[in-house]
């Protein structure tokens, strides 16, 4: 060790202040920590035993592997990726599967709709045939007797005609000024008296 | 033949290997304790720091160049996983990057023991306020009283510089304890 006193050699660095201050250590040690820190650290490095939990530290020293773990390591490496390249099947990106799946369902959808329509038509043509065997006549007079959907209050038939009340036709002359009237009875349909 | 070019003949022998590791801890735990403990302030810290020298002492002893002095290699060691765990301390602290030496003059504070009236305290207070690479000129020159020649070899760093350097590092700590 190299001897002490060094400074002493050198009074320009000399410091009163610093003279002054003692140099024994102000922190505190953990009482025995310096006995059995050499043995400790000599068992840890050399794997014959592990650090004290008072001396554990983030890199205690004494995490191991199995034995031999590290024998023919780089061949056993070369090994894993070799294998890692045989084929072992087709992978199919993702993107391209929802593709696929997505066809499916629209096929899937087209052949349920072809198929419905084919039941609805299926229904349909006996209903059209049995109208065929019934006279023109029976229909029509049936479609006469049936109420038209519409304002209850005006009463016409789609065979019979338009038929007016007397009130219905004077408020729609009312539309019409008297000269128009006198005109359209003197050329349309002059009166005979 | 001193002790330690001993202590290394006998590391380079499997037979002696570990009692000479052994021996070589047991000489030098306390003097990097110190060293160490007065750069982190914090005893778990210290212990961290110290576990991991003595672990590269374990790992690169067998290559250690005998030109070199054994305990210059040591203290090179501890004051680099020093510095290696400030650094990381920063980076971990949420806090800027310049709040590492408040942390560790809060440390100071924080000791069950600190008195604030003891110029004891009051120097280690003024050593966190140095720049960490000035603080470790300071501590090998004022608490170890390395040789500059040593040192130089411990910091890779010229002697003028590192005199120099110490110099305004004791100006530095007059000046804080005196206003402090």
């Amino acid at each position: 060790m190299e001897p002490k006193n060094d400074i002493n050699n050198h009074p320009e660095e000399r410091s009163e202040l610093l003279d002054s201050i003692s140099k024994a250590p102000v922190y505190q040690v953990p009482e025995g920590y310096f006995e059995h820190l050499p043995e400790a650290l000599t068992a840890a490095v050399t794997g014959a035993g592990e650090l004290p939990s008072w001396l554990e530290g983030p890199l205690s020293p004494q995490a191991k592997v199995p034995p031999g773990y590290f024998d023919n390591f780089p061949q056993k490496m070369l090994e894993a990726a070799r294998r890692s390249e045989a084929p072992k099947g087709k992978l199919v990106p993702l993107v391209r599967s929802f593709r696929y799946a997505a066809a499916a369902a629209i096929v899937v959808f087209m052949f349920l709709g072809l198929w419905k329509f084919q039941q609805a038509y299926n229904t349909a043509v006996p209903l059209y045939a049995s109208f065929e065997k019934i006279p023109d006549d029976e229909l029509v007079e049936y479609v006469d007797l049936q109420p038209v959907a519409g304002n209850g209050d005006l009463a016409y038939t789609n065979s019979g005609g338009i038929t007016f009340s007397e009130e219905d036709i004077m408020a729609m002359l009312e539309d019409y000024s008297s000269q128009e009237l006198e005109e359209f009875l003197r050329v349309e349909a002059p009166v005979t008296l | 033949m001193d002790d330690d070019k001993l202590l290394l003949e006998q590391f380079k022998k499997p037979e002696t290997k570990e009692q000479a590791y052994t021996a070589i801890v047991r000489k030098y735990q306390e003097k990097l304790y110190w060293h160490i403990r007065r750069m982190v302030v914090d005893h778990d810290d210290a212990n961290d720091v110290l576990q991991n020298t003595f672990i590269r002492v374990w790992n690169g002893l067998a290559n250690f160049r005998e030109d070199a002095k054994l305990y210059t290699w040591l203290y090179r060691i501890a004051t680099n996983e020093c510095l290696s765990f400030l650094e990381q301390q920063k980076r971990k602290s949420a806090l800027p990057l310049d709040s590492g030496d408040e942390n560790l003059s809060n440390k100071i504070r924080a000791d069950k023991y600190f008195d604030a009236g003891k110029l004891e305290w009051k120097l280690q207070l003024a050593i966190q306020q140095l720049p960490e690479k000035q603080r470790v000129v300071f501590m090998l020159r004022y608490y170890e009283e390395m040789p500059y020649e040593e040192m130089s070899r411990v910091l890779e760093t010229s002697e003028g510089s590192l005199k120099a350097s110490y110099h305004h590092a004791v100006r530095k700590i007059e000046d804080f304890i005196l206003n402090h």
